[in-house]
């Protein structure tokens, strides 16, 4: 462990601490953190993921994500009446199907269609310095 | 052109909030207006920030967004017209919310960030960490514009006393102040705080901070741990207790978008012993302790020494009061020019020079304006402006009110003309309730607050004219100066940043709760000059704000007409003695206390004077002996004035009280309110007024004004001649000139 300080003596300091706590005949561990970068996502991409998550509304909602475990009443009143949730929900459901597929259909193009431009913005970038560096015919001398 | 800030949820004191003020606050130094627009918004802060639907983008406007977790307005901003913005705080992280109800929000905040890279042309990160979230995000033009903390709100005056009572221990206390989230690492700190305990049996540990609700079973955990105090949610007098209250304050956070906590906690001189992630090591800065692995045994032996160490504790406050200043306002204004300006926002161009023989264009902010409308401040610009307008080119920027309890627009916005001089008038954008803004004082009158809180005040204060501050913001630089009128109304104090350094300010500051605010500190502080009425007004500004603008004692004149007193007692049957007010007849004029007085006088002595009271009322005043006029014309003023056997002044804050200079003119005492530092002084120099401080001494007061009349007549008439226009007319163009030929 380092320890980080302008004004304080941090070698001094970690080297004191260190022999109290032998004297104290305590082995310290470092207790380990991940240092994993937080993700970048690419939000077209993330959307059709989360509406594809979220499509079937039949579905509850996982526990993890509501916080709070679902009470009783609720988890019988599912068991009893699951057909007809289905059957009330199943236009939604259907609808939500379609509209995840047009995102998705969409999502797809529009990312082909940035990284074609892309690359051709970067081959007309080529293509200008080509034309930059390559040698220059000589003018003609006019005559007379 | 203007810089709108959109917040997903205003909450006062949540730190997106206090963010959001800071900005335009700095943006206000910068010369840029710009409004507060809220998706949703807490009780307190309806006036300071407008809801989203109000937002009405102008060509040229930016509109900023604060983004945060589960906001609604990523969205909002892309299909937003103008130019468009994010300031980024930090997001939670994914790592710790991992199978936790946050971790879908998460996913999507971040998908949102990615997602506005390309359509937002500026990116402003609150900490070098947050701009190096942006950037990996996609954004390209992204600054970094730390938040500074203002020392003064964390000084030991400003800790809640009975929270501070409450926490007072000889025991090693570690404290945590802010939400806790997994961030925070709740768990870390108790292990922290177990270690300790081995080597200090009664040590502490003070955690401030309202708890996620989904670490219910952590929180549990915190309350049984023994030497654990888990304060909630707390208010800025209360966080500053805690802080003043601790040995140590530890983070243990693992992801910190602005370490604003840590440099409220070197501001409050805590020693800081922090982990080395997020925003901490750059905001840290070298000072303060900070720790790279989470040793709790190793790391509890280092905080015992460092907070019982009195050499080392005191090398470590002195770092860390080093590291407070240099990161204060002045830095955070330069880093947010420097954002604006690569951007092409830059400082709105002033007037070019003028040419030598035309008269300086000088612009009149006050918060009223025009014929028929009462108050002294007003009363006292319209003067002013009637005395200047001969040797200036003015025009006055006011708003469409004439009552200054509702704001109600009832005049026309728009230019038109009074008495010949150009007055352009700005709606107010929300009508103010009293009942609302004295709920308020009283909640926010005598306790510690935040720059957010004061704000709020402010903004519930009114009037709002925001047509006003988008005026000098655009247009400011047409005028060649500002005289802008009375602190208190937000309409002055959030012009005076915009235009500071060519605006004479005319404070009429008195002894009242508001200006203890440290809001108000850039009104006193930057504009070109004061200009006091009283001596006293000026050690008032001395005592509160030692740092304020060069001031100077300018006064007013007072030039009395022909008067006749037997015209005023035939037209209003009054034929014995009386004493005279006029003015506003309310409570904060002192009212209640005079007639309190005058009851006592009525009961003492069989041939008391009558009371009049001249001017609009605005409570009950039937009582025995008191004649209420109504608002009187400024003949009858006069005439009333020169016949009264006193005038009485018994308003506790007046910053000049002109009613007393005019009964000098004419020869007539003053019974003043003894509370008055400003009329204490006018009795003391002028020998003729006498003050009171309660029902007896009022009566007294009025007997020996009987028995002296006569001489104290000559004393006033002597003392007034001090009053001419002429010299106040000279002081204001000595100070516009040396301002103009800058």
């Amino acid at each position: 462990m380092k320890l980080l300080g302008r004004d304080i003596d941090a070698g001094a300091l970690l080297r004191a601490a260190r022999e109290r706590l032998e004297a104290r005949g305590i082995r310290d561990e470092a207790l380990s953190v991940e240092a994993e970068p937080e993700p970048v996502l690419e939000p077209l991409s993330y959307l059709v993921h989360a509406l594809e998550e979220d499509e079937d509304p039949t579905v509850p909602i996982p526990a993890t994500e509501r916080g709070t475990p679902a009470s009783l009443v609720r988890r019988v009143f599912r068991l009893a009446c699951q057909s007809l949730i289905d059957e009330v929900l199943e236009r939604q459901r259907r609808f939500n199907a379609r509209v995840r597929e047009a995102d998705a259909q969409l999502s797809a193009e529009m990312i082909h269609l940035r990284a074609r431009l892309e690359a051709l913005e970067a081959a007309q970038r080529k293509g200008d310095r080509a034309a930059l560096l390559a040698p220059r015919k000589p003018r003609r001398k006019r005559r007379g | 052109m203007a810089v709108h800030q959109l917040v997903p949820h205003f909450r006062l004191g949540e730190p997106t909030a206090q963010a959001a003020v800071q900005l335009r606050a700095l943006l206000r130094r910068l010369g840029q207006w710009g409004g507060l627009y809220g998706a949703s918004r807490e009780p307190g802060a309806e006036a300071l920030v407008q809801p989203l639907q109000a937002l009405r983008v102008q060509a040229g406007d930016w509109v900023l967004l604060h983004h945060a977790l589960g906001s609604r307005l990523p969205a909002r901003l892309l299909h937003t017209p103008g130019r468009r913005g994010v300031v980024f705080h930090g997001l939670p992280s994914l790592r710790l919310n991992r199978g936790t109800p946050l971790e879908r929000s998460v996913l999507a905040g971040r998908a949102q960030l990615s997602g506005m890279a390309s359509h937002v042309s500026l990116a402003i990160g609150l900490s070098a960490f947050a701009s190096s979230e942006l950037s990996r995000a996609g954004h390209r033009e992204v600054h970094t514009v730390p938040l500074f903390v203002e020392l003064e709100r964390f000084a030991e005056g400003r800790a809640d006393p009975a929270l501070q009572a409450r926490l007072a221990s000889g025991a090693l206390t570690l404290v945590s102040v802010g939400p806790v989230t997994r961030e925070t690492r709740l768990e870390d700190l108790l292990a922290l705080h177990r270690e300790v305990r081995r080597i200090r049996p009664d040590a502490r540990l003070v955690v401030a901070g309202t708890v996620d609700p989904t670490l219910g079973a952590l929180e549990a955990e915190a309350v049984r741990t023994p030497g654990v105090t888990m304060l909630g949610e707390v208010s800025h007098g209360e966080r500053v207790a805690v802080y003043r209250s601790g040995s140590v304050l530890v983070s243990m956070r693992e992801q910190d978008g602005t370490g604003m906590g840590l440099l409220e906690a070197m501001a409050s001189d805590v020693p800081v012993l922090a982990y080395s992630a997020g925003a901490a090591t750059e905001t840290l800065d070298g000072a303060g302790v900070s720790f790279d692995e989470k040793r709790f045994a190793l790391l509890a032996e280092v905080a015992v020494q460092l907070g019982t160490d009195p050499r080392l504790r005191a090398r470590v406050l002195a770092g860390q009061r080093r590291r407070v200043r240099a990161q204060g306002p002045e830095r955070s204004e330069e880093r947010l020019a420097a954002a604006l300006e690569s951007v092409g926002l830059g400082k709105p161009p002033f007037r070019t020079r003028r040419p030598a023989r035309r008269r300086p264009r000088v612009g009149f902010v006050v918060q009223r304006y025009g014929p028929g409308i009462t108050g002294g401040a007003e009363a006292l610009a319209a003067q002013v402006v009637a005395r200047l307008r001969t040797h200036w080119d003015i025009q006055v920027l006011t708003s469409c009110a004439t009552d200054h309890l509702t704001w109600d627009n009832e005049l026309p916005a728009g230019e038109s003309r009074v008495d010949g001089v150009s007055v352009v008038r700005f709606p107010n954008l929300r009508p103010r309730t009293m009942g609302e803004l004295n709920a308020r004082s009283r909640r926010v009158f005598g306790r510690s607050l935040d720059l957010c809180e004061e704000e709020a005040w402010m903004a519930l204060q009114g009037p709002l004219l925001a047509g006003l501050w988008r005026h000098l913001s655009e247009r400011g630089g047409e005028y060649d100066g500002f005289v802008a009128f009375t602190y208190l109304f937000v309409s002055t104090a959030w012009s005076v940043p915009l235009v500071a350094d060519r605006t004479l300010l005319v404070p009429t500051a008195h002894d009242e709760e508001p200006l203890k605010f440290d809001a108000y500190a850039e009104v006193f502080e930057r504009p070109r000059a004061l200009l006091t009425l009283t001596p006293e007004e000026l050690e008032l500004i001395d005592r509160r704000f030692p740092r304020h603008a060069r001031a100077r004692v300018v006064g007013v004149g007072v030039e009395p007409p022909a008067v006749d007193p037997g015209r005023f007692r035939a037209r209003f049957e009054l034929p014995g003695d009386y004493l005279l007010y006029v003015g506003r007849v309310e409570r904060g004029k002192g009212i209640p206390g005079l007639l309190e007085g005058y009851r006592r006088l009525r009961a003492t002595v069989p041939d008391a004077p009558t009371l009049v009271l001249a001017g609009e009322a605005s409570m009950d005043v039937g009582a025995e002996g008191v004649r209420m006029l109504g608002r009187v014309s400024e003949a009858d003023k006069w005439d009333g004035l020169a016949g009264a056997l006193a005038a009485v002044v018994p308003s506790p804050k007046e910053s000049l009280s002109l009613l007393a200079l005019e009964a000098f003119a004419v020869g007539t005492p003053m019974v003043g309110n003894a509370v008055s530092e400003v009329l204490q002084g006018h009795a003391e120099r002028s020998r003729a007024g006498v003050t009171f401080q309660d029902p007896a001494s009022f009566v007294e007061a009025v007997a020996r004004v009987r028995r002296e009349r006569a001489a104290m007549a000559r004393q006033a008439r002597r003392y007034a001649s001090r009053y001419r226009w002429e010299r106040v007319v000279d002081a204001y163009r000595e100070e516009m000139d040396a301002m103009v030929r800058r």
